[in-house]
């Protein structure tokens, strides 16, 4: 059984998840701030949106718990713009 | 020994069915808009890169955390009134129309620096984009703060409770899909090249 003090101390996933994205926006900032650019930094600072897109819609939005057709629909909608954006930034990214 | 419990699959999501609708339908639009900015950029890569590094990421980076951390803040307003806690609910939601406000206010100032600097619509095809889709942005982050007031308001006078939430659910949807468009919009507009 847990103490009393590890109970206290047990965050809630939603806190987690918070944690989770701040430091995610924190590693994009400083990319942007280190000056890096590239095609695979394009793709990483784009894989770190798209992966606190798919918490917000699980875990604040509470899509986790739907139906498979709803979290379809809004997968769809995240692969469209990343794979799209993907595309659009391939060999245009400043060498 | 009893099998663990797990999640319950609900065949709708929270909040009402109709703002789902809303939302895809809001998300589509973003989306269209985003891919137009990565193609139109493509054309433009000079252009748009040399634009891009006028931008203010650092205010970028800190509405990221202040919306981010908005939608942290509703989702304990909703896990609240699920609790029957109206009143922590409430607490909850000013705390998040606070940050949200902060939001505003750092925006409006980065606008009248570009206004003041000449920049606007006609300036270039860069700034054209930066302008349509923040403006667009910050006026759903306007209509987001006036849904969590009147939700926040009746989540103060008790009128959510553990056994009827669903309002507070579609208003707290709605915020978090802001938040989403934001997530992807600053690091397209301010941080990629």
């Amino acid at each position: 059984m847990p103490s009393a003090s590890a109970a206290s101390l047990r965050l809630r996933p939603c806190t987690w998840v918070w944690i989770g994205m701040l430091t995610l926006t924190a590693f994009t900032y400083a990319i942007a701030q280190a000056g890096l650019h590239g095609t695979p930094v394009v793709f990483a600072v784009l894989a770190l949106a798209f992966v606190k897109t798919h918490w917000v819609a699980h875990h604040f939005m509470g899509l986790r718990q739907a139906s498979w057709p709803w979290r379809a629909a809004m997968a769809a909608w995240q692969l469209a713009v990343a794979v799209g954006l993907g595309i659009a930034y391939l060999n245009t990214v400043s060498p | 020994m009893s099998a663990p419990t797990l999640p319950a699959i609900n065949s709708r999501p929270p909040g009402d069915l109709a703002i789902w609708f809303v939302i895809f339908a809001e998300l589509l639009t973003f989306g269209i808009f985003f891919l137009s900015y990565g193609f139109t950029r493509a054309h433009n890569v000079a252009l748009f890169d040399a634009s891009q590094q006028l931008l203010d990421r650092r205010t970028g980076a800190i509405n990221t955390v202040l919306l981010i951390t908005s939608s942290y803040f509703v989702v304990r307003a909703v896990a609240a009134v699920k609790a029957d806690d109206s009143r922590a609910a409430a607490h909850w939601l000013f705390a998040a129309m606070g940050l949200g406000a902060g939001f505003i206010l750092l925006k409006l100032n980065e606008f009248a620096h570009g206004y003041a600097a000449g920049i606007t619509l006609s300036t270039n095809t860069f700034y054209m984009f930066y302008l349509s889709l923040t403006v667009f942005h910050f006026l759903h982050v306007v209509v987001g703060l006036l849904v969590l007031g009147i939700i926040a308001q009746k989540a103060w006078t008790g009128g959510y409770s553990a056994a009827e939430h669903t309002g507070v659910e579609t208003g707290a949807t709605y915020w978090h899909m802001v938040d989403m468009v934001w997530i992807v919009l600053f690091p397209l507009v301010y941080v990629i090249h």
